[in-house]
């Protein structure tokens, strides 16, 4: 996995999730990468002023 | 309707291309075959094997292995549409049988792959990964002393097979009975003089999953083949020819891919032995996008056949039903709007969302079985043949690509070094023990706990 620490897999299904809906400052560009990668295009970011 | 809204054929099928997988020319001549594709037509119309569409641009395939009106179905005894599923043409020797899952759409497909789930999910196939290095570590034991190795029959040919058959509940002494059919059945052709052997082979094969299946029901132990015969619809048992075909996928789905993976990086890495020393040296940071870089190059299943299952206007280009369609998974994964510089191997390739597993609800059940079986094998090498040269001479790859990118030999030398354990043979026999003292093929909902080897 590209961002580990903010997605987290099923264990039976195998199907990854968001572990929050806010990205932490340090994980944004891993985030960015896993968004960038993902075959199934599935994650959306939203940019916002935190 | 006005006469203005009938599209003639013709137009429809402006974008014209001949295009023949099967041929050796596809195989010598891909990256231009791409290329030419990529440039004029997204969606191209071929006429061969009685006509059918092509995607290969990465947008069309994207939206067509999406598409809800894009049928996997293989209706052999016609009993809904006549669709042929995902072989085109249709293959002779499977055409009795159904691809399990992969030739389903919902919702039967969706029921099928909820029982297949927890043996293959990231989570069930890490428990594994002492078994598999053990495995690994067996067939490189035979043949370190030697200094000689043919990675595809000693190495590659042998831990996804062990691996899938213990997988499924099937005695791991039986690999080879499995093995050789699954690989010789994709390189020989129905024309060569061998076919007669492999059919009989593939008999044998058939026969012994039939026998474990009998078994299993009668004494049921845990895997993949109780997990199917397990299960209810509505009720029922599943039909013992629908649990033969999702069987036959697995074992089909779990063999020569990962083989054909594994040997093309062997080979490559071989050919660059200073980017195989970074590979090696920077493995923590560099393995994983490596991985995902092998699988996009050299694409093992190289694409799918479907089925239109309405009409549908898509990227441009309307299509009808009951026509027929191959995705192609290896040349949208060259598709050089999606990836910068696509014919050359950049290991720590960034957004490198390529096409290698499929997409959509058909993505690749045993996509993390391939990745994890993969690393175990390269690392391995890595660490204990870290010198080895590949034969030119002795390499074999498969004459066409058309349905699995492969290769049947790939010899190498190295410098020989010395045994960790045991030799094949013993060690299935020790993991046979295992497996069934630490039930490891239970699904993932019933154990949780890593493999321990003794």
């Amino acid at each position: 996995m590209i961002a580990p620490e903010s997605f987290e897999l099923d264990d039976i299904e195998g199907h990854a999730s968001a572990v929050s809906e806010d990205v932490a400052a340090d994980q944004e560009d891993a985030v960015r990468e896993a968004a960038h990668s993902c075959p199934e295009q599935a994650i959306l970011i939203t940019e916002g002023t935190a | 309707m006005s006469i203005d809204d009938v599209v003639s054929d013709s137009d429809r099928k402006k974008n014209r291309y001949h295009f023949d997988r099967h041929t050796p020319e596809y195989r010598t001549q891909f990256e231009k075959i791409t290329e030419e594709i990529h440039d004029k037509c997204p969606v191209a119309w071929t006429d061969t094997y009685d006509g059918h569409w092509v995607a290969g641009g990465s947008n069309a395939v994207f939206e067509l292995a999406r598409c809800p009106v894009v049928s996997n179905d293989h209706d052999i005894n016609g009993e809904r549409q006549g669709y042929q599923g995902i072989s085109i043409p249709k293959a002779k020797r499977v055409s009795g049988v159904r691809g399990g899952i992969l030739e389903m759409d919902e919702p039967e497909h969706r029921i099928y792959r909820t029982v297949l789930n927890p043996y293959l999910s990231p989570a069930a196939v890490k428990r594994w990964v002492p078994f598999i290095d053990e495995v690994t570590r067996a067939c490189l034991d035979e043949k370190i002393e030697e200094g000689r190795i043919d990675f595809v029959d000693d190495l590659a040919n042998i831990v996804p097979a062990v691996l899938t058959l213990a997988m499924l509940g099937i005695p791991l002494k039986n690999w080879a009975i499995y093995s050789e059919p699954v690989h010789a059945s994709v390189y020989t052709p129905e024309h060569s003089p061998d076919i007669d052997k492999i059919v009989a082979m593939h008999r044998q094969m058939g026969l012994d999953l039939l026998t474990n299946m009998i078994e299993i029901r009668e004494n049921p132990r845990p895997g993949i083949v109780n997990g199917l015969i397990q299960m209810r619809i509505d009720g029922e048992p599943a039909p013992d020819l629908e649990i033969m075909g999702n069987l036959g996928l697995v074992i089909g789905g779990g063999f020569d891919t990962t083989t054909a993976l594994t040997a093309h990086s062997m080979e490559w890495l071989s050919q660059h032995p200073d980017q195989r020393e970074r590979l090696s040296r920077e493995r923590d940071t560099l393995l994983d996008s490596a991985t995902e870089e092998f699988l996009r190059y050299y694409t093992p299943a190289p694409g799918d056949g479907r089925t239109f299952s309405d009409d549908v206007e898509l990227e441009g280009t309307q299509f009808k039903e009951g026509e027929r369609l191959w995705i192609s998974w290896a040349m949208a994964n060259r598709d050089p709007s999606v990836f910068h510089e696509p014919n050359k191997i950049v290991m720590d390739r960034k957004g490198n969302r390529h096409f290698s597993f499929g997409l959509g609800v058909h993505r690749c059940i045993g996509s993390n079985v391939a990745r994890t079986v993969f690393k175990s094998m390269l690392t391995a090498v890595l660490d204990r043949m870290p010198d080895y040269v590949c034969d030119p001479e002795g390499t074999v790859h498969y004459e066409t690509i058309g349905v699995i990118q492969g290769m049947r030999n790939l010899p190498a030398t190295f410098t020989p070094g010395s045994r960790l354990g045991a030799g094949l043979d013993e060690t299935l026999n020790k993991l046979q023990r295992i497996c069934d003292e630490q039930e490891l093929a239970l699904p993932i909902t019933e154990r949780k706990e890593t493999a321990v080897i003794d």
